[in-house]
């Protein structure tokens, strides 16, 4: 459902904003709806990052710890990356 | 199969930006709006949310300071040619921007063809640049102490220096919510897009998204 919704709201937000900032219409609960709005998918993005970046700082400490893990396996593997790259 | 997509180290600049900036907006917008948005003031305390908003303006304006160095050294050793491919818009930019904006309005059917980073990611990177890193900064290193300006400059030029950060960090906030929409929203994107923490992505998704990319890495032609 987000999917779906996802546009229209980042749309309201991004519209209040330029109705407030142009001076258009600076008061009333729509304005108040959308700044907030704004704000809390500002908020909902820095969780996200906070999440996303200690869930791979995680893994990554997960692999590593691995008792197969090896840094030899891990180099020939970026390597081949590098390869594919070029 | 993954393939990497982005260097270790711009995941660690991407995250230090991108919070730096959020926790920007999160701290001073509010202070813009007061009446819409002042209970996060009285949450965080406007002393405390100014702190913090210089604290995460020195994290932003270190970062970009830290890029343009890490670019230049990269430049000198490793040639141009990277840095000329993924920031510079090119003339398949142009034309993915027109097709783009066709399929939109409905008048044009065509498959996109994105190299590795498309143009609207080109366009963020610009924004980022100028807007949030030059604009912003130097308007913050200023606002960050008007008194060390002020013999320099009048009143007038230091009150318009605020206006002019005020509103181009509304700017900024409005290119930064769709950024949004794309990495969170979007329908196969959602919950949240995890290779800018990775710094890989499958497959599938880069014969989906950056067909000309794809076929650049792996020599595989399609239609």
């Amino acid at each position: 459902m987000i999917e779906k919704i996802g546009f229209p709201l980042v749309l309201f937000a991004m519209l209040a904003i330029v109705l407030v900032e142009t001076n258009i219409m600076t008061s009333g609960i729509i304005i108040t709806i959308g700044l907030n709005l704004a704000l809390a998918l500002v908020l909902t993005q820095i969780l996200a990052l906070l999440y996303g970046f200690s869930k791979s700082l995680k893994i990554l400490n997960k692999t590593r710890r691995h008792p197969l893990y090896s840094p030899a396996r891990e180099a020939s593997v970026n390597a081949q990356l590098r390869s594919l790259k070029k | 199969m993954e393939i990497e997509r982005f260097t270790s180290n711009q995941i660690i600049v991407h995250f230090i930006a991108a919070l730096s900036l959020l926790i920007l907006y999160f701290t001073g917008i509010p202070q813009l709006y007061p009446e819409h948005l002042g209970w996060i003031l009285d949450l965080i305390g406007l002393s405390k949310a100014m702190f913090i908003h210089r604290l995460a303006g020195f994290g932003l304006v270190s970062v970009a300071v830290y890029y343009l160095i890490y670019s230049i050294f990269s430049v000198i050793i490793n040639g141009r040619e990277y840095y000329s491919k993924i920031l510079f818009p090119t003339s398949a930019d142009i034309i993915d921007y027109v097709n783009d904006n066709l399929s939109i309005l409905g008048m044009q059917q065509q498959r996109i063809d994105y190299d590795k980073y498309s143009w609207l990611e080109k366009g963020l990177i610009w924004s980022v640049i100028i807007v949030d890193c030059i604009i912003m900064g130097i308007t913050g290193i200023i606002l960050f102490a008007p008194w060390s300006f002020a013999s320099i400059l009048p009143l007038s030029y230091l009150l318009t220096i605020k206006l002019v950060h005020a509103s181009f960090a509304i700017l900024s906030l409005c290119v930064i919510l769709p950024h949004f929409y794309l990495v969170h929203l979007s329908q196969f994107k959602f919950p949240m897009s995890k290779s800018m923490f990775t710094g890989t992505i499958s497959e599938e998704e880069a014969r989906e998204e950056y067909p000309k990319w794809h076929r650049e890495i792996t020599g595989e032609t399609y239609d």
